[in-house]
């Protein structure tokens, strides 16, 4: 199983139904804050999303550096691997 | 509540005047730093173990130093009036003083123009808790003050959010500065949504809280020797009240829903709060 691919998906997911993104927006390479609207709340937010999902605590040091889309899916492959 | 003594003060000799008040102001601000910071707030935090006492002195010292400290400095450097604010004398053993008392807490929120505004802020709400830069809790002549007034550190934005909201519903006052830093001169800063977050979350209360300084002084990125022409005057306003609540477009429930409201009052404050700026 491909788990760059679910990851991907995942992130894709959470960003149009939880933030609203339109999906069409959506490329590994877009800017979180200036492409899709993400600010440090909704970083927050999203950090709490993703421990309820993968059980697994993110420090707000991994997201320090977070700025694209690809990003975000390199965090959650980590914290997955 | 105005300061007393308001000449500008302008002119060659008062401004040379005014420099020389202002270093020996910071240098007196530097010496209770050092008194207070190094012997005064480790002491409370050796004796005094019940933390709620221990927070409520420390504020209460803190609020009692800064408004010192602006008296001081109001003698010559400075002037200013508090408007639609309470006498932050009376209010020291009552309202914002007495924390856990459910039903009272409130977000203050306050554009950012000086060095000195949570000084001004901190005289003004006594008691109020404060998200404070997280390096002050490594500073030698901070950490012991901070932590004994037990106010918030800046570093974590997810404590921030929790803990802010825990201290509202309890009852607290929370000062919030939205741009996080002072407004360098020429540019537009950027306001965060985090204090509209708190209050809609704790189904508290936000007061706009308006600092002016006619002419500007103590600026971010101008050396604090740098005195206007004359004496600065601070007008420091409470703005009416917004419920977070009416912001929040139905179904008011949700992630959607808080973050548009949040969004539009964050935007609707930062037009009050900057306006004219």
């Amino acid at each position: 199983m491909n788990t760059e691919l679910d990851s991907y998906q995942y992130v894709r997911q959470l960003l149009v139904e939880q933030f609203d993104v339109p999906a069409e927006d959506i490329q590994p390479s877009a800017s979180l804050a200036d492409d899709l609207g993400i600010d440090s709340i909704d970083a927050v937010d999203m950090i709490v999303h993703m421990r309820e999902v993968t059980g697994k605590r993110l420090t707000p040091e991994q997201f320090r550096t977070v700025r694209t889309v690809q990003d975000v899916v390199s965090i959650v492959d980590h914290v997955r691997a | 509540m105005h300061s007393r003594f308001t000449a500008p003060l302008d002119g060659f000799w008062g401004r040379q005047g005014r420099r020389l008040w202002t270093v020996l102001s910071f240098a007196l601000f530097g010496l209770g730093a050092g008194v207070f910071g190094l012997v005064v707030f480790p002491l409370l935090l050796l004796l005094v173990w019940n933390r709620q006492r221990r927070q409520r002195l420390a504020r209460r010292l803190i609020s009692v130093l800064f408004g010192f400290f602006i008296r001081f400095m109001g003698l010559f450097v400075l002037s200013w009036e508090l408007d639609g604010l309470p006498l932050p004398e009376a209010e020291r053993g009552s309202g914002h003083d007495r924390p856990d008392e459910p039903g009272g807490g409130k977000v203050v929120v306050a554009n950012h123009p000086t060095l000195i505004d949570a000084v001004f802020l901190l005289w003004c709400f006594p008691g109020a808790d404060c998200v404070v830069k997280a390096s002050h809790w490594r500073n030698p002549l901070m950490m012991f003050s901070v932590r004994a007034a037990g106010y918030i550190p800046n570093n974590d934005d997810e404590v921030v959010l929790e803990e802010g909201v825990r201290r509202v519903r309890s009852g607290r006052t929370l000062l919030l500065f939205p741009q996080g830093t002072r407004t360098r001169p020429g540019e537009e800063p950027s306001f965060r949504r985090g204090g509209a977050v708190i209050a809609a979350r704790a189904g508290a209360p936000l007061l706009p809280v308006r600092i002016r300084c006619e002419p500007p002084a103590l600026r971010k990125g101008e050396p604090w020797l740098a005195v206007p022409s004359r004496r600065g005057h601070f007008t420091i306003t409470a703005l009416p009240a917004e419920n977070p609540a009416d912001w929040l477009p139905a179904p008011a429930d949700s992630r959607h829903s808080e973050r548009a409201g949040t969004r539009a009052l964050t935007e609707h404050l930062k037009g009050l709060l900057l306006n004219g700026c």
